[in-house]
C-alpha cells in the first residue's frame, strides 16, 4: 500500500524520467540528423571526388605550364627545329592535363566575366571585353581552379 | 530542428562554420573556398559578392565596396582616415553616420555587410541542406555599442536572427576549449590578420569571458610582410639584370604570388627557391630570375614589422592591470601567426608557448559556431552521447606472449567485436584467455585486466577447434569478454569494469611508453614470431617423418632429424638471434621438401611439379593456419595456451 506522499514522489520521479527521455530523444535525433547529412554530403562528394582528388596537384603544376608556354613564345630562330620537338612534348604534357579534366578558360576577345576572369588592368580597348590575357585561367570540371588574369577594355580607343 | 551558424565577419575575408556531430566545422562556399572575400559589387543592376566581386574591382572601382567593416556603426567625422583610403564614395548620413554610395544610392555599411552575410547564409544552407535562420556573429573586442548594433542590423537585413554578438578573441578562446579547462584564467589573444593587428587580454571566471583590455594597430598585417618580400625580389632582380619591373603589372602579379608562396614555405622550410622564368624581356631576349631565400633573410625583412606588435601587447597588459607572469594561456589568430618568427615573438612577449593546432584563419568562425551550438543545445550531444572512446587498445594474449588487438584504441563505444582463435597443440582441451590493455605488441608490457580458462574442448588436432572470443564494451565502459567453443558450445566469460578507469596520466604514460619502446618491441615481436614459426616447423617435420614411415630412407631422414635437433637447440637458447633461427629454418625447410619429392617419385607420379610442397612440406600458411606458440611455458602441452587465428570473423555493431 502506498501512502499519499509516495504517490507524489512517484509522480515527481516519473516527470523527471519523462524529461530525461525527451532530452535523450532530442540528442538522438540531432545525432541522427548529423549523420544523415554527413552521408548525403559524402554521396555528393563521392561523385566529384575523382576529378577533385587531383585539384591540389594540378593547381601546383599550373605555373610550370605557364613557364613552358612562355618558353615557347621565346624560341630563338636558330633553334626552330629543336623547338618543334619541344612543342610536341609540351602539347603531350597538356594533353595529360586535359585527360584529367583540366580545361583552359577561354578569355581573349570574350566578354569579361568575373566568375572566370580576374581583371588586373582596365584600359583602352573594346568595352567590357578581355583585350589581353596576362595569365591563363583553368577549370577542373565546373570548378575554377585558377582565374585567368586579364586586361579589360574600357571603351576608349587604343 | 534548426542550427545556429557561426560567422566571422571580417574586414577582408569572412568565414562561416557550424556544429556537426558535436564538432565545429568550416563550411566551404559555392566556389569551394573556406573563406569568402568581404567584397560586394553592383554593375548594371547585377550584384556580386565574394571572389567574383573582387575580380572585377579594377573595372568597376566606384561600385565595388570592400572593408565596409571599417565603417559599420561609425560616424563620418571619426572615419576620415579610412574614407580617404577606399576607392568608392562615402558620404555623411542624416545623423552624421558614414554612408556608402552604391550605384548612385546611399547605403548604410550594415546593408553592405548584409549582402556578404546573405551569401554566407546561402552557402551554409546549401551545405547543411535546410534553411538557416539564426546566427552568432563575431566583432572585434574594441567595437562600441553602435558598431555592435549595426552588425546585428546587418544580420537582420540578411534574414538572420542574430542570437548573439560575441568578441573575436572570445570566439578564438572557445574554439580552443579554454573555457572547459575550469578555474579562473587570464588569456592573451594575439590576432595578426592580413591588414590589421589586435591584441586582447581576456579573463575567464565561472565559464564567462570578460575582455579586460584591447590594443592593436589597424594598419599592420601579413600583407605588409608580402610587400616587403616583393620589394626585395624587385631590388634583387634590378641588381642582377638592371631592369626595373615595378611598373610591369604582370611581372608584379607573378612576383606577388611568388613572394606569398616563399613566405608560406619558409614557415616550414629553412630555405626555398624563388623561380621566375621569363619574368620580363629586353632587346636581348627574355630574362629569367631565380634566387634562394633563407628563413633568416625573410626574418631580416619583416622583423621590424613584427617588433611593432610588441608595444601594443605591453600596453594591453598594462591596461588590464596584469603582468606577463599572470597570463595562463596564449592564443594565435590570423594567417600571419603561422610565421615562426611571429610565434617566437609572441612567446617572448607573453613568456608562454602559444596554443597551436587550429587553423588560425578559421578559429574565430569555429568559436562562433561553438557558441551557436551552446545556444541551441547542440554542443552537449557529444558529451552525452558520443564522446566516449576507448583510450587504449584491448586484446588478448596469444601464442608467444603476443598481444593480439580486438578493439583498437580510439574506437567509439559502445562497440563489440569477435574473432576466432584455435589451439596450438594436438588434443589441447583448455585455453586461457588473458585480457590485456595497451599499445605494446607484447602482452607482458601491457596492463593485465584479467584472465579465465575455457576448458572441455574436445580433443582434436591443433588448429581444428574454433574458439570465438567476443569483446563487448557497453556505454558505461564496462568490458565483457566471452570465449565460446563452437564445437561443444561451451562458453566462459568475464566482466571487467575497470577498463575505463585509467586516469588521463596513466593513459598518456602508456602511450608514451609504447612510442618510446616501439623499435625494441618490434624486434621482440619479430623474434617471437620467428620462434613460433620455428617450433611449428619442428612439429610439422616430425609429423612428416612419422607419416612417411619407411617410405623414405635414412639418407633423407637423417639430415632432417639433425636439423630438427639443431632447431630445437637454438629455440631453447636464450640469446639466439633472429638470423640464427632464420638460417636453420631455411635449411630445414629445404631438407623437408625432399620427403615430398621422394614420396611422389615412389608413387610414380611424373615430376610432381609443385605438388611436392603441397601437403607434406611445411609452409608458413599450412592449412591457412598461422601457428603461434607461447614461448616461456613449460613442456606440459595441455596447459600450453594456444590461440591462433584460423579465420577472421569480424562483427562490429554499434548499439
Amino acid at each position: 500500500m502506498h501512502h499519499k506522499k509516495d504517490h507524489k514522489k512517484d509522480h515527481e520521479q516519473e516527470e523527471e524520467l519523462q524529461k530525461k527521455l525527451e532530452e535523450m530523444t532530442e540528442h538522438a535525433k540531432r545525432a541522427m540528423a548529423d549523420m544523415q547529412n554527413l552521408k548525403r554530403r559524402q554521396e555528393e562528394e563521392r561523385k566529384v571526388i575523382i576529378t577533385m582528388a587531383n585539384i591540389d596537384l594540378l593547381r601546383s603544376l599550373l605555373p610550370v605550364i605557364d613557364n613552358l608556354d612562355r618558353a615557347m613564345e621565346h624560341v630563338p630562330k636558330e633553334a626552330e627545329k629543336w623547338a618543334e620537338g619541344m612543342n610536341m612534348s609540351v602539347n603531350q604534357f597538356k594533353k595529360i592535363f586535359q585527360d584529367y579534366g583540366l580545361a583552359e578558360i577561354e578569355s581573349l576577345g570574350k566578354p569579361f566575366n568575373p566568375e572566370f576572369h580576374d581583371a588586373l588592368v582596365h584600359g583602352p580597348g573594346e568595352k567590357d571585353t578581355v583585350t589581353e590575357v596576362l595569365e591563363k585561367g583553368y577549370k577542373l570540371g565546373d570548378r575554377v581552379i585558377r582565374h585567368a588574369k586579364v586586361k579589360v577594355g574600357n571603351g576608349e580607343n587604343e | 530542428m534548426s542550427k545556429i551558424i557561426g560567422i566571422d565577419l571580417g574586414t577582408t575575408n569572412s568565414c562561416v562554420a557550424v556544429m556537426e556531430g558535436g564538432e565545429a566545422t568550416v563550411i566551404p562556399n559555392a566556389e569551394g573556398a573556406r573563406t569568402t572575400p568581404s567584397v560586394v559589387a553592383i554593375k548594371d543592376g547585377e550584384r556580386r559578392v565574394g571572389v567574383s566581386a573582387k575580380n572585377q574591382a579594377t573595372t568597376n572601382p566606384d561600385n565595388t565596396i570592400y572593408s565596409a567593416k571599417r565603417f559599420i556603426g561609425r560616424q563620418f567625422s571619426e572615419s576620415k582616415n579610412d574614407i580617404e583610403k577606399v576607392g568608392y564614395e562615402c558620404i555623411k548620413g542624416k545623423s552624421g553616420e558614414v554612408e556608402i554610395m552604391l550605384e548612385g544610392k546611399q547605403k548604410r555599411p550594415a546593408e553592405i555587410s548584409a549582402m556578404v552575410l546573405q551569401k554566407l547564409k546561402a552557402d551554409a544552407e546549401a551545405y547543411i541542406g535546410y534553411e538557416v535562420k539564426e546566427a552568432v556573429i563575431t566583432v572585434p573586442a574594441y567595437f562600441n555599442d553602435s558598431q555592435r548594433q549595426a552588425t546585428k542590423d546587418a544580420g537582420k537585413i540578411a534574414g538572420l536572427d542574430v542570437k548573439r554578438i560575441i568578441n573575436e578573441p572570445t570566439a578564438a578562446a572557445l574554439a580552443y576549449g579554454i573555457d572547459k579547462k575550469g578555474g579562473e584564467k587570464k588569456v592573451a589573444v594575439y590576432d595578426l590578420g592580413g591588414g590589421t593587428f589586435d591584441v586582447s587580454i581576456l579573463e575567464l571566471g565561472e565559464g564567462v569571458f570578460q575582455v579586460k583590455a584591447t590594443n592593436g594597430d589597424t594598419q599592420l598585417g601579413g600583407d605588409d610582410f608580402d610587400r616587403l618580400v616583393m620589394e626585395w625580389i624587385i631590388a634583387e632582380f634590378k641588381k642582377e639584370q638592371g631592369i626595373d619591373v615595378s611598373k610591369d603589372k604582370l611581372a608584379i602579379q607573378r612576383i606577388k604570388e611568388a613572394a606569398e608562396k616563399a613566405k608560406i614555405e619558409l614557415s616550414s622550410l629553412h630555405e626555398t627557391t624563388i623561380s621566375l622564368p621569363y619574368l620580363t624581356m629586353d632587346k636581348d631576349g627574355p630574362k629569367n630570375f631565380e634566387i634562394k631565400m633563407s628563413r633568416s633573410k625573410l626574418e631580416d625583412l619583416i622583423m621590424s614589422l613584427i617588433e611593432k606588435t610588441e608595444a601594443p601587447c605591453k600596453q594591453c597588459m598594462k591596461d588590464a592591470g596584469i603582468f606577463e607572469s599572470d597570463i595562463d594561456e596564449v592564443i594565435l589568430v590570423g594567417g600571419s601567426t603561422r610565421t615562426p618568427a611571429v610565434q617566437a615573438k609572441v612567446k617572448e612577449i607573453f613568456g608562454k608557448e602559444p596554443h597551436r593546432g587550429s587553423n588560425p584563419d578559421e578559429v574565430v568562425a569555429l568559436g562562433a559556431a561553438i557558441q551557436g551550438g551552446i545556444l541551441s543545445g547542440d554542443s552537449d550531444v557529444k558529451d552525452v552521447l558520443l564522446v566516449d572512446v576507448t583510450p587504449l587498445t584491448l586484446g588478448i594474449e596469444t601464442l608467444g606472449g603476443v598481444a593480439t588487438p580486438l578493439i583498437e584504441r580510439n574506437s567509439a563505444v559502445p562497440t563489440s567485436k569477435s574473432q576466432v582463435f584455435s589451439t596450438a597443440a594436438d588434443n589441447q582441451t583448455a585455453v586461457e584467455i588473458h585480457v590485456v590493455q595497451g599499445e605494446r605488441p607484447m602482452a607482458i608490457d601491457n596492463k593485465s585486466l584479467g584472465k579465465f580458462n575455457l576448458d572441455g574442448i574436445a580433443p582434436a588436432p591443433r588448429g581444428m577447434p574454433q574458439v570465438e572470443v567476443t569483446f563487448d564494451i557497453d556505454s558505461n565502459g564496462i568490458l565483457s569478454v566471452k570465449a565460446a567453443d563452437k564445437g561443444t558450445g561451451k562458453e566462459q566469460h568475464i566482466t571487467i569494469s575497470g577498463s575505463g578507469n585509467l586516469s588521463n596520466e596513466e593513459v598518456e604514460k602508456m602511450r608514451q611508453e609504447a612510442e618510446k619502446y616501439a623499435e625494441e618491441d618490434k624486434t621482440k615481436k619479430e623474434m617471437v614470431e620467428f620462434k613460433n614459426k620455428g617450433e611449428s616447423l619442428v612439429i610439422q617435420s616430425e609429423k612428416a617423418i612419422k607419416d612417411a614411415g619407411d617410405k623414405i630412407g635414412d639418407e633423407i631422414k637423417k639430415p632432417i632429424e639433425e636439423k630438427i635437433e639443431e632447431m630445437k637447440k637454438i629455440l631453447e637458447k636464450k640469446d639466439a638471434t633472429v638470423d640464427e633461427i632464420k638460417e636453420i629454418y631455411e635449411a630445414l625447410s629445404s631438407e623437408i621438401q625432399k620427403i615430398g619429392a621422394e614420396l611422389y617419385k615412389d608413387s610414380g607420379a611424373n615430376g610432381g611439379d609443385g605438388a611436392s610442397s603441397g601437403e607434406e612440406a611445411p609452409t608458413e600458411d599450412d592449412d591457412g593456419v598461422k601457428v603461434h606458440k607461447k614461448g616461456e611455458k613449460k613442456e606440459d602441452k595441455d596447459d600450453v595456451f594456444d590461440a591462433e587465428v584460423v579465420e577472421e570473423e569480424e562483427k562490429k555493431d554499434e548499439k
